[in-house]
């Protein structure tokens, strides 16, 4: 399942006592937006938080995830659209404007940081 | 009281970033630069035929007249030459593979228009420039579909 066939809203990234009190022991990471090929989910500018995967935990189709750009050095935020035992296939929620995986191709789970959990603002 | 935090939270420890990266970053793209500069390449091509040698031998009107055949020519060049650059854009940054899965013709509809943007470098050629812009609508067509968008095809320049 891909983010066409799966509704992701801003009101999924909502900010809980929880979450603050994780930030707060250093379980989440916060990033800042640059760029346009997640719009209008997350626009430029925006803070958000990253939760690291667990041992074990696998992603899932849907996901927004924080990963390591395969040929730069920067960080890159993306959905999962398609994953399988070996690799992920990534697109911009705004995937008309996007530099995805249609660009660099797929990637593999080592390269994922972690997936969005909360929309700061 | 949370938006003031996170202001100041911004300010006083920014966030390292993370990019939505897209590497054409502003997004923005129409053939209508393409028809524009094709356009350009018809009007300059009609000039270029129709200009009328000097009636006398008289130094300065063949001066007249060869200066304005340069610009003329000048102008066809640079113009063919944008529309190839313009039309590259599109093809290398705007259109994505699913685009290929529904118009398995674009790659030769591109090959084709490079190729008659450079034959109308080449030449003066009515039927390569007419050729030129007659791709360009086929690529504004495809383009505008891809967007589920109706835009109609109008020349600047009344045949």
């Amino acid at each position: 399942m891909g983010p066409g066939e799966q509704k992701i809203e801003r009101a999924d990234f909502g900010f809980s006592v929880r979450e603050a009190l994780l930030w707060a022991l250093r379980k989440r990471q916060r990033f800042s937006i640059a760029g346009l090929s997640m719009e209008p989910l997350l626009s430029a500018g925006e803070d958000v938080l990253i939760r690291p995967y667990s041992a074990g935990e696998r992603p899932h189709a849907g996901d927004v995830v924080v990963l390591k750009h395969p040929a730069k050095e920067l960080h890159l935020i993306k959905i999962i659209h398609r994953i399988s035992a070996e690799e992920i296939e990534l697109r911009g929620f705004n995937a008309e404007h996007s530099t995805d995986s249609r660009d660099f191709g797929n990637v593999d789970e080592a390269k994922l940081l972690g997936r969005l959990t909360v929309i700061l603002g | 009281m949370m938006k003031y935090f996170l202001r100041t939270l911004k300010r006083l420890s920014p966030a390292p970033l993370v990019h939505a990266h897209c590497d054409g970053p502003c997004g923005v793209y129409d053939p209508a630069q393409a028809r524009v500069s094709a356009e350009a390449v018809v009007s300059m091509t009609k000039k270029i035929t129709e200009l009328e040698r000097p009636k006398s031998d008289a130094a300065e009107d063949w001066a007249n007249y060869h200066n304005t055949l340069s610009r003329y020519i000048s102008i066809k060049e640079e113009e063919s030459e944008n529309t190839k650059h313009h039309l590259l854009v599109l093809w290398t940054d705007y259109f994505k593979p699913e685009h290929l899965e529904q118009f398995p013709d674009l790659h030769g509809l591109f090959w084709k228009a490079a190729k008659a943007a450079s034959a109308c470098k080449h030449e003066v050629s009515s039927h390569h420039a007419e050729e030129l812009l007659s791709f360009v609508e086929q690529v504004h067509k495809i383009f505008w579909q891809t967007k589920d968008r109706e835009v109609e095809w109008v020349l600047a320049n009344k045949k």
